[in-house]
């Protein structure tokens, strides 16, 4: 279930970004389940303000660093769900997120803006026979 | 003319998630133009130090990546010569009619064992704007946003490349400029058709078909400083740099699209001749080839693609 409003509420619902909506930016918090707390705010990417999080020591126990990659929705690296929170979705490749998926709260975690308080887990795509897809667990599971 | 058969790179064609977001990107920022956009949507793309119709393609897709990359080759003839080469090879070639892209000529195109499309044609329209021929300016419109002067090269990522190697180079007549061996075997190639040092660059990886960068050649190191101003100015997403390469010496910049594709700006990079050895890295110095400054390979090199 996607939601239209921009005032926060529980589970992980999406919608659609619109760029040209003009928004005053809102600070919030962003909670890395098991890990830690980044500030951000409304107008900024879930990923960048967890990677200033980082920067700042206030992520702890990643068995590596925080997944960073193209941090525009298309190479799939931090993939994430969220567990409470709404936000809005930006551009997401579908190579790395299914509608089914984004349906029950799988984003990348650069391509979401929250609209309030939110808390995810890092969910890396899970290994296949191929080897395809094969970004190992960050330690967010 | 001593430059026969395969030219140089053409034109590739990538995949988008949000056209009007790319269109601003590459226009504005990178300093290409807008050629038409043609009537399935796809949009076409050049520097205007180009003469050629289009350098570069944009597709929107739901999924980001890689389509297809074409090269240019001497002689309308070419491409019959080649077709039979690549099909001795054991490759399916398949005929693209002149005007499916506008501006360009007739197509012939296969998929390599790493899993990317190729494609060679000869023919194709000049557009504006485009360098003049008779008593030059260096320039006809001034150059904006990052002052790219051409589409340069690509890295791709996929499996077999040893495979892809001994094609390039016995079937469309490529050398082999550099090349980085581990010890569990060819990381890593890069290819040339003419004097550049790469004109394509392949990295194993076990998913076929992966994008991991479309390079711009720039002018310079100082447009390379001019270009990490506008990716900040901006805010557009930055890998690493600017910094060097080791492997063909480039002043470089990676950066990301605002779909996630790597870009690349590049400038210098050694002259190549058909005569000159092969150069070759190994796992202990490999990341003093990638990056020459860092030394080391940054998190992103080997797994970050599209």
């Amino acid at each position: 279930m996607r939601t239209e409003t921009a005032e926060p509420s529980s589970g992980g619902k999406g919608r659609p970004c619109d760029p040209a909506e003009d928004r005053a930016p809102r600070r919030v918090t962003i909670t890395l389940e098991g890990h830690g707390e980044a500030i951000g705010s409304t107008e900024e990417r879930v990923l960048v303000a967890l990677e200033r999080a980082q920067a700042f020591g206030k992520l702890t126990g990643l068995t590596r660093r925080l997944p960073v990659g193209c941090r525009r929705g298309g190479c799939g690296v931090c993939r994430a769900r969220v567990i409470a929170g709404d936000y809005r979705l930006s551009a997401t490749s579908r190579a790395h997120v299914s509608q089914a998926e984004e349906d029950e709260g799988v984003v990348l975690a650069c391509a979401i803006y929250p609209l309030g308080d939110l808390t995810l887990r890092l969910e890396p795509k899970r290994l296949e026979k191929n080897g395809r897809s094969a970004e190992k667990s960050q330690g967010g599971e | 003319m001593a430059h026969t058969g395969v030219l140089r790179p053409g034109f590739i064609q990538l995949r988008v998630l949000d056209m009007p977001a790319a269109i601003e990107h590459y226009t504005k920022r990178i300093g290409f133009h807008q050629v038409t956009e043609g009537p399935d949507g796809r949009v076409y793309l050049k520097a205007a130090d180009e003469f050629d119709h289009h350098s570069f393609v944009l597709r929107r897709a739901d999924a980001a990546g890689f389509d297809l990359m074409a090269f240019k080759v001497r002689e309308e003839a070419d491409l019959d010569r080649f077709e039979k080469r690549i099909v001795d090879y054991g490759y399916a070639v398949d005929h693209v009619p002149a005007g499916e892209m506008p501006g360009i000529g007739r197509r012939i195109g296969w998929t390599l064992a790493s899993g990317h499309r190729i494609e060679l044609f000869h023919h194709a329209d000049q557009s504006e704007p485009k360098p003049r021929s008779h008593n030059p300016d260096v320039w006809v419109l001034e150059p904006h946003g990052m002052r790219a002067r051409r589409f340069d090269h690509a890295l791709l990522y996929g499996p077999e490349i040893e495979t892809n190697l001994d094609f390039f180079v016995k079937v469309l007549d490529f050398s082999c400029a550099e090349r980085v061996d581990m010890p569990d075997g060819l990381l890593a190639i890069w290819l040339t058709a003419g004097m550049k040092a790469h004109d394509i660059a392949f990295v194993k990886y076990p998913e076929p078909g992966k994008f991991h960068h479309a390079a711009f050649e720039l002018e310079n190191w100082n447009d390379v400083g001019n270009a990490a101003d506008i990716l900040t100015r901006y805010d557009i997403s930055v890998d690493i740099g600017p910094t060097r390469h080791g492997i063909t010496r480039g002043q470089t910049i990676y950066f990301f699209d605002p779909s996630g594709n790597r870009n690349e700006v590049f400038a210098g990079g050694y002259t190549y001749y058909p005569d000159n050895p092969t150069r070759t890295w190994d796992a202990e110095q490999v990341g003093k080839g990638i990056f020459y400054y860092e030394r080391q390979l940054n998190d992103a090199f080997l797994s970050v693609v599209t």
